[in-house]
């Protein structure tokens, strides 16, 4: 494991922000921390999962590391160098993006054609027939028609335009692709079928994904290790197989337990999480998690836990591990 | 809410200032007024008089200190033409605008509103198509052709109306005509258009699903959703209101301030100008107040912002 | 148990200016007191479109009912008049919706709401007693401090408590049919596995008749005694849920579990239906499933199959079942 390339590394990346109260006097009320303090290593050609639910930080962290916001704090490392303003360019050029919604991400107005094409202009000397070329392969690798060329989105169906978001997303090559909620759009029959397209140009390109998703059968399909997300902080990281069977932290055995499956022989879990999701809005000191835990001790009121190594290269931060030293 | 209101209150001052002092000085740059008040053979020594005794001879700044001052001692000036203070002037003429205004406003929200609402229901229906036909030449007519028009139907032709004059009922009919029609207009399109979007919204099924019956739907849960922009073009409207007004009381000959206004203007009548222009700001200012808080009473999810 | 609505042979269409889409045709099933059946497929396939056909929540400027009958006790629910459908809404049959934030009013208090469904059926109650019984429909969904929340406006709550509340409202008279679209499809999964709870819990203790709506296999097998799978406007299959999920029969049923990804197992690649749902046109005189099926032979491009019954009250509109068992007369 240790030895594995890391392609993208975040270091303490926060996104802070400030809440405004008032239509009429503006004054700040506080921040909200939609990013705190999260690090991750994404390994060189694997998948890496984020899961957790509205509000929990997921789709603003995949914003912030793709500079499509700016972070409030923390380092962003692509092949072992930070990314500052003048590599960003480069960067972006390595880290592409796909959007949940395959109807607005597409503008309206242009043909298929022109938007696969569009990276290639900004970031490419390409000329006509190259770009031509790059293009009438990109749709055959994502098994769209090549009359799509001169169509406009509004004339495909929904599971059609996320193969068009692919296909635009992979026209410069890139290194490292995130997916944001890229399926939560479609229906079930065509979701598979774009998880399975997602798998095959993971293998034709040497992709590795940041997956983002609220749906835990799907993260769990795609993704070789996953996070979750509670309130902008990591609460645990695991290989997939551990996260299910193994399951550290108890917000995530309660997700686990929330999900319902369609197999009636499996009987339904039982963990059921207290409440709703606290006011993100300056929440108390100590576990961002205590409000609704199970198993709160005095110390979660104090002190917030970092995440740390329970198990070998699986991470959870819960006081309950703190004397947890033998185990690993 | 109490800060909300003073601020707004400040705010409106120094919008009513501005305007103020704009007119001011457009108005010493229009002309000078003893041009008309004196016979053209007068000689330059009474002119000269003239100017000093109602203070055109000093600098404008100086002029401008002294009015300022003057209104803020509650001394508004005398009518050059009149030689009465503006107050009296405005006092006695209000009453004619006020009715005129008020009928024609609420007339314009009465009918609007509800003709909106049925378009909206019932869209793409005949009456839709017709209502919106008519709307769209209210408000594309001028008030003052609309008024022509009239007292050339009604009172030159049909002799049914007269055409101008104030006291009974049927003064009312074309002024108030002239005067709601492009408001009306504007009100029910907006009222249709944002009853259209709000006629979408789950909440109205939620209420049939209640058992809520079909106008209950539309005159409780809709429509005070779709109120809230078109509170807003009410407030808007209030502005139009008041250019219509001075126009129309020309076409009609009627007795109110915008005739007032209009000669005055005309005459270089300085201080009616500015004591007119000052009251119209502070109506147009005051309403738009009024929009603001009236958005907190439709909408819950404003008020918590204040 | 018995029986309390039967849906016979309903058509509901679609009217655009150059086709007629047969949104809902031909659909059949039967509610007793007290089940809860599932209606799942995909978008498009006509599922909400069924059940506003029921509670009359219809746009009638594009949509007519063009053949079946809903009887709810034996009265067609299709011919009784506005009046009278007005006094069965809310207070027999009640409906639960997607968007929990868009279906409550923005305009009125959480008390209001509720009160307005109770008052609208019971008129000689007192404000205090509305009241009063608000408050006590939002304890009994479980939303805390009630007699605070009662006087809360909707964007006051969390997406949570307003789906507690839409809950409070349709059980408020408690109805004998619950019609619920998508209840938890808007909802964070902790807080839909809530609101299934509660939900469950509710429909046992009030042993009302469930019909939910959902494309969540998950929710279905959570929730549902019987599932009807439906795919271009018709049933294609329906019988026990346990049955269905054990052995689906229909091939767009056996598709549609294979391509939903397992969080228990890992597979590398899915089951994918090839395709996507065409659009339909009115007259249907195929199989609607052809073009995506992978046993599809000549006669389901030519002729549209009844049900075939393949195991005890488990039916399946396919060609396949033919020599397994005989044809069901349709309608019955």
């Amino acid at each position: 494991m240790e030895s594995r390339e890391v392609l993208v590394e975040l270091d303490r990346l926060k996104k802070y922000y400030p809440v405004n109260k008032g239509m009429f006097r503006h004054r700040q009320k506080g921040v909200v921390k939609a990013v705190d303090d999260v690090s991750l290593k994404v390994y060189k050609g694997e998948t890496l999962g984020l899961i957790g639910e509205s509000g929990c930080g997921k789709s603003t962290l995949s914003r912030v590391l793709l500079g499509l916001t700016e972070a409030t704090g923390g380092e962003i490392f692509f092949r072992g160098e930070t990314v500052n303003s003048q590599n960003r360019k480069a960067f972006r050029r390595q880290a592409q993006m796909i959007f949940q919604d395959p109807y607005s991400s597409l503008d309206p107005r242009m043909s298929v054609g022109r938007i696969i094409e569009e990276p290639l202009r900004i970031h490419t000397d390409f000329d006509r027939d190259k770009k031509q070329e790059v293009v009438k392969n990109l749709l055959k690798k994502v098994s769209l028609p090549e009359d799509s060329l001169k169509k406009f989105p509004h004339e495909f169906s929904g599971g059609q335009r996320q193969r068009i978001g692919i296909a635009r997303a992979l026209a410069l090559n890139p290194e490292f692709v995130v997916c944001d909620e890229p399926v939560s759009a479609l229906d079930v029959s065509v979701q598979a079928q774009i998880l399975n397209l997602f798998k095959q140009m993971q293998k034709d390109f040497c992709l590795t994904y940041l997956f983002i998703s609220h749906d835990m059968s799907v993260v769990r399909h795609m993704s070789d290790r996953i996070a979750v997300m509670y309130l902008g902080r990591v609460v645990e990281l695991a290989e997939k197989r551990d996260l299910f069977e193994d399951t550290l932290h108890p917000y995530s055995v309660a997700l686990m337990n929330a999900i319902p499956i369609p197999d009636p022989s499996v009987p339904m879990g039982n963990v059921r999480l207290e409440g709703e999701l606290p006011s993100p809005l300056n929440p108390p000191p100590g576990c961002p998690f205590q409000t609704r835990c199970s198993k709160v001790m005095p110390v979660c009121r104090e002190q917030c836990p970092a995440l740390k190594e329970v198990k070998p290269g699986h991470f959870a931060a819960c006081h309950i591990y703190d004397d947890c030293e033998g185990c690993l | 809410m109490k800060k909300f209101l003073i601020v707004r209150l400040a705010k409106a001052a120094v919008t009513v200032w501005f305007i103020v002092s704009l007119v001011f000085i457009l108005t010493r740059l229009s002309g000078d007024p003893t041009d008309w008040m004196l016979p053209d053979d007068a000689s330059l020594e009474a002119r000269m008089e003239l100017r000093e005794s109602l203070g055109l001879d000093k600098p404008v700044l100086e002029q401008y200190g002294i009015y300022i001052s003057d209104v803020f001692h509650g001394d508004m000036g005398k009518s050059y033409y009149y030689l009465r203070p503006v107050g009296e002037l405005f006092g006695e003429r209000a009453e004619a605008t006020v009715k005129l205004a008020v009928t024609a406003f609420s007339l314009a929200i009465l009918l609007g509103v509800p003709l909106g609402v049925l378009a909206s229901v019932y869209r793409n229906t005949v009456f839709d198509r017709l209502t919106m036909g008519v709307t769209i030449a209210g408000y594309t007519i001028p008030n003052f052709v609309l008024g022509i028009l009239m007292i050339f139907l009604f009172s030159l032709k049909l002799r049914v109306l007269p055409s101008g004059g104030f006291g009974e009922a049927k003064n009312y009919v074309m002024p108030v005509l002239a005067m709601m029609v492009g408001p009306m207009a504007n009100i029910a399109r907006l009222t249709r258009s944002s009853m259209l979007d709000v006629l979408k919204q789950d909440y109205l099924d939620c209420a049939r699903a209640k058992g809520v019956v079909e106008w209950l739907v539309v005159f409780k849960h809709a429509l005070r959703n779709a109120l809230i922009p078109v509170v807003t073009i009410i407030g808007l409207q209030m502005g139009t209101l008041i250019g219509g007004m001075v126009v129309v009381e020309t076409v009609f000959a009627w007795p109110g301030i915008g005739s007032l206004l209009i000669s005055a203007a005309k005459n270089r009548d300085f201080p009616v100008v500015q004591y007119g222009i000052m009251i119209c700001a502070i109506i147009v200012c005051v309403t738009n107040m009024l929009v603001d808080l009236s958005y907190a009473l439709l909408d819950p999810r404003i008020r918590d912002n204040f | 148990m018995a029986d309390i609505l039967q849906v016979k042979d309903l058509k509901t269409y679609y009217y655009s200016k150059t086709k007629i889409v047969p949104a809902v045709d031909g659909v059949s099933f039967t509610l007793r007191q007290g089940e809860s059946i599932g209606i799942v497929g995909e978008s498009g396939c006509g599922k909400s479109t069924v059940a506003r056909t029921i509670i009359n929540l219809l746009d009638h400027s594009y949509t007519k009912v063009e053949g079946g009958e809903i009887l709810f006790h034996g009265q067609d629910m299709l011919k009784v008049h506005t009046k009278e459908m007005n006094q069965i809404r809310g207070k027999k049959i009640s409906m639960i919706f997607q968007n929990p934030l868009s279906t409550l009013n923005p305009v009125f208090t959480v008390g209001d709401q509720i009160g307005e469904v109770i008052r609208l059926h019971n008129r000689r109650l007192s404000k205090k007693e509305v009241l009063d019984q608000s408050v006590e429909l939002l304890k009994m969904v479980g939303i805390p401090s009630p007699e605070a929340r009662v006087h809360d406006y909707p964007h006051q709550l969390s997406g949570g408590m307003q789906q507690r509340v839409i809950i409070a409202i349709a059980l408020a008279l408690n109805p004998e049919i619950v019609i619920a679209d998508e209840p938890t499809t808007a909802l964070d999964v902790t807080i839909q596995a809530q609101i299934l709870d509660l939900m469950k819990k509710l429909q046992e203790e009030l042993q009302m008749g469930l019909i939910l709506i959902t494309h969540n296999m998950g929710v279905v097998v959570r929730m549902c005694e019987r599932v009807l799978v439906m795919y271009g406007g018709v049933v294609v299959e329906s019988g026990l849920t346990k049955d269905i999920f054990a052995h689906p029969a229909h091939p767009y049923t056996k598709g549609l579990l294979s391509a939903i990804p397992s969080v228990h197992s890992d597979k590398e690649e899915l089951y994918s239906i090839p395709g996507f749902v065409p659009r339909f046109e009115h007259p249907v005189t195929q199989c609607r499933f052809c073009n995506r099926c992978s046993q599809a032979v000549e006669r389901c491009f030519k002729e549209e199959p009844g049900f075939y019954q393949v195991g005890e009250g488990h039916e399946s509109r396919c060609f396949l079942h033919e020599n397994e068992s005989g044809v069901r007369d349709h309608g019955e």
